[in-house]
């Protein structure tokens, strides 16, 4: 049971250009996002030799995680090594490096997550741009919950043995979601704790493949695998292949069959919450 | 310095030796290969060589002003490694908001520009210069193909991977004879070996070249370490040369304190993603009342107490910058917030850009309905874009960028009438645009990419006043004000037309919109939003 003098811990998987945003906005925003005291246990993504970070603010400690990759480590197996080297208990949060926190928003999340019985994970509301997916107003549950900004409950989180770290980037969130319904705890949407997080919409470029571009199109396939077996496979790779940029879909889906190489799928279990309705869409449409 | 020339026959050659007789040009025969040509070139011992076609007519003394670049640019481009006269820039210039400059006529047209150094991503070949010195110690290499085509485009894109700057010169002004082959470039363009040469190093699936875009294939292995043509040109173009500073100005009152927070964070966030500049935040206010303590984390304050009676939004404005001495102004309203995400754009071009030069960047309107308390509590709808290409249309009396999508130097504000900024309260922001354009050797530079937000919210704003009196009192201030001056009168002509008929591929301006299709857009746009309110509710139950 969480004391409400208790430090909470947040996880945040930062590159070297972060650092300054984290220091001079991410940090001061998070002591008005709540009232405790709060650890902020970072890790840099490049491995050994990265920035370390600074907290000017007294309510906020920096704890500078070591890496010992010399790689650069994917978003799920940076979170799962922090998780495995603090020990958060009995939640932790997740924020994205670009991040700007609101007032009251943590507290917010802590509130939703510690009234809901088996909550496992509690979204926040990103701003400006909100993910449109549905969820229910009165339960808040949600088919899945964004890792840019999240509270996930540690017992599920181990049990779930973590992120999947096959992802590298992108879709791992979804994934978690989806092991946290089919292990009987809930993912929440918490409209009342909200996030800036300036991404999406208007700066995506046409001339370039973004990483979100590429690596979650691959992701799609190795989730609809992973999910829904040869059933989900067939119909991912239809979907993919039909999309307008064959070269890329070629590549991806090489890519993709690579991934999936070695591995099985689980074993299937209809859920209402776990489903797709087309290229990296698991959710109707708010 | 020499002259190469690959000369396509002696006689080629000795019309090129006849039209620039005490030229030291060395000309190459039976080339088979442009790409190995410059090979060559770099590898010798030179240290700047320029290489240009033999069928260009370069002018009287083009070797010495050549000489005089190079000087120039060793001084103030300390990090430049190639220049043209032509090229493709990695942002967009002008009336016609282009990312084309031409400082060459040929069959195609005359010079399109003046006076103005800018970075480019891809130059034309007709006339290069080359730092071959730069080159050599960081390694530039041309890949080993055939022909006489899209050899600059390599050249332009191996020196930027190499980290050197690419650069369009006034200098290399001539007149190229040739229309070049189409037909050949599209022939080669389409040719999937050299879009893989292309696609070895940059991550674009597009590269614009002056003849045409090359269609460069995606290639998964190494893709993420491979360079973004666009950022990388400027990025490599701002190595070494001075920092200049740029005020984030906040006009306040202290009155929506919680969206004045949120413009200080957006504005923090904006200045810790920046490159190449120095960025200060400043807020600027004539209140008494105390600034709230959050202020001082993020800004220095500035007071301003003005004595004129009622709004003095405009007066505070001229106030705030002949009080802070900074290379560049960017003004916003408490209520407005800046996009981080292109920051180290805006800063690379505010670092290129001229001293008199103008920076227009993309914001955007949103519908935000709830009270001032809580900017975050409900999501916002973007409503309308309003884009910087369009810039030009102020010549045409149309006030189309908001003063957040404004950053003016502060060598245009020096021309600012004071004694118009006391008559008006309202188009201040206008005014600063028309006063900085219409200024002789003002560049503007357009960055068409979403930078800043501004709130419309149910009341309380004067952007949403039902009594327009206000407004039309300073639009008449500042129509006899601007009418009366007379410093570039072609220029408000020529806008007129360039605003009716042009647009080109890259960007250029289009026609503005009549009064009654502004009303029925804005109509339809209602429509479309009461629909969907509709359409959710049924959704929900």
């Amino acid at each position: 049971m969480l004391q409400n003098n208790s430090t909470i811990a947040i996880q945040c998987v930062y590159g070297p250009d972060d650092v300054r945003h984290i220091e001079t906005v991410l940090i001061p925003s998070l002591a008005s996002a709540t009232h405790r005291h709060v650890t902020l246990n970072v890790i840099c993504y490049a491995g050994v030799g990265a920035p370390k970070l600074v907290s000017v603010i007294e309510s906020v400690a920096v704890n500078n995680v070591e890496p010992h990759w010399t790689v650069p480590q994917g978003f799920g197996a940076c979170h799962n090594f922090l998780f495995q080297k603090t020990k958060p208990d009995p939640f932790f949060i997740l924020i994205n490096p670009d991040c700007i926190a609101v007032d009251h928003s943590i507290d917010n999340l802590i509130r939703t997550y510690t009234d809901t019985p088996r909550a496992g994970i509690v979204e926040g509301r990103q701003w400006p741009y909100d993910h449109p997916k549905e969820y229910d107003l009165q339960s808040h549950e949600t088919p899945w919950a964004s890792g840019a900004y999240c509270l996930v409950g540690s017992t599920p989180f181990e049990q779930a043995g973590g992120f999947d770290e096959r992802y590298f980037l992108y879709n791992e969130d979804v994934d978690l979601s989806w092991r946290f319904w089919l292990g009987g705890w809930s993912v929440l949407f918490e409209p009342g704790a909200p996030v800036v997080h300036f991404s999406g919409q208007r700066h995506y470029r046409s001339d370039i493949v973004s990483r979100e571009g590429y690596y979650s199109i691959r992701n799609f396939i190795y989730i609809s695998y992973k999910f829904f077996g040869d059933r989900g496979l067939k119909r991912a790779l239809e979907l993919v292949s039909a999309s307008e940029d064959k070269a890329l879909a070629a590549q991806v889906i090489v890519a993709a069959r690579s991934l999936i190489e070695g591995t099985k799928p689980l074993s299937y279990q209809p859920h209402p919450q776990v489903k797709i309705h087309g290229i990296n869409r698991f959710h109707d449409v708010r | 310095m020499k002259i190469h020339v690959p000369a396509r026959s002696k006689a080629a050659a000795l019309v090129f030796q006849k039209r620039h007789p005490h030229m030291d040009v060395e000309f190459h025969f039976e080339t088979q290969s442009l790409f190995s040509l410059l090979s060559t070139i770099i590898h010798s011992n030179a240290d700047y060589a320029i290489v240009c076609h033999d069928d260009v007519f370069l002018p009287v003394g083009f070797v010495s002003s050549a000489v005089a670049l190079v000087e120039r640019l060793n001084r103030t481009w300390p990090n430049w490694g190639l220049c043209g006269n032509a090229g493709i820039l990695p942002f967009l210039v002008g009336g016609a908001a282009t990312r084309t400059i031409r400082y060459v006529a040929d069959p195609h047209g005359g010079i399109n520009y003046q006076g103005t150094t800018f970075p480019a991503i891809t130059i034309d070949g007709n006339t290069m210069l080359l730092n071959l010195r730069a080159m050599r110690s960081r390694g530039v290499t041309m890949p080993q193909l055939p022909g006489f085509q899209l050899y600059d485009a390599f050249l332009a894109v191996a020196t930027i991977s190499a980290g050197l700057a690419v650069l369009v010169a006034p200098e290399l002004a001539c007149y190229h004879s040739s229309s070049g082959s189409q037909i050949d470039f599209d022939r080669v363009r389409s040719d999937r070996v050299f879009g893989e040469a292309f696609g070895k190093v940059v991550a674009n699936l597009s590269l614009p070249t002056l003849n045409g875009d090359v269609r460069v294939p995606f290639e998964a292995e190494g893709y993420f370490s491979k360079i973004d043509i666009y950022e990388r040109s400027l990025a490599v173009a701002c190595v070494g040369r001075p920092l200049p500073s740029v005020a984030i100005l906040i006009r306040t009152q202290f009155k929506r304190k919680e969206l004045l927070r949120r413009a200080l964070q957006t504005a923090t966030a904006f200045a810790a993603a920046s490159a190449h500049v120095e960025v200060e935040i400043w807020v600027v206010t004539d209140s008494t009342e105390a600034a709230p303590s959050f202020v001082a984390q993020h800004a220095k304050i500035l007071e301003c107490p003005v004595t004129a009676t009622g709004d003095n939004r405009a007066l505070l404005l001229l106030a705030a910058i002949e009080a802070i001495s900074s290379d560049y102004f960017w003004v916003l309203d408490d209520d407005d917030w800046l996009f981080p995400n292109s920051a180290n754009i805006v800063g690379s071009i505010v670092n290129i850009a001229s001293d008199r030069s103008i920076v227009f960047v993309g914001v955007s309107q949103f519908d935000e309905a709830a009270a001032e308390a809580t900017p975050y509590d409900k999501p916002n709808k973007e409503i309308r874009y309003f884009p910087p290409t369009v810039w030009c249309t102020a010549l045409n009396g149309i006030n189309s960028i908001p003063i957040n999508g404004q950053i003016i130097s502060r060598t245009l504000l020096q021309y600012v009438d004071r004694e118009l900024f006391a008559r008006i309260v309202y188009f201040e922001d206008f005014a600063l645009q028309l006063f900085a354009i219409t200024q002789p050797r003002c560049n503007v530079y357009v960055l068409d990419q979403l930078c800043g937000g501004i709130s419309i919210r149910r009341d309380g704003q004067s952007i949403t006043a039902k009594d327009r009196t206000i407004w039309e009192r300073s639009m008449a201030e500042l129509a006899a004000t601007f009418a009366q001056r007379n410093e570039m009168p072609g220029l408000f002509a020529s806008a007129a037309r360039a605003g009716a008929l042009d647009r080109d591929g890259a960007g250029g301006v289009g026609r503005s919109l009549s009064s009654s299709e502004s009303r029925l857009i804005k109509l339809y746009r209602t429509q479309k939003r009461v629909t969907q309110k509709i359409i959710d509710r049924f959704r929900r139950l």
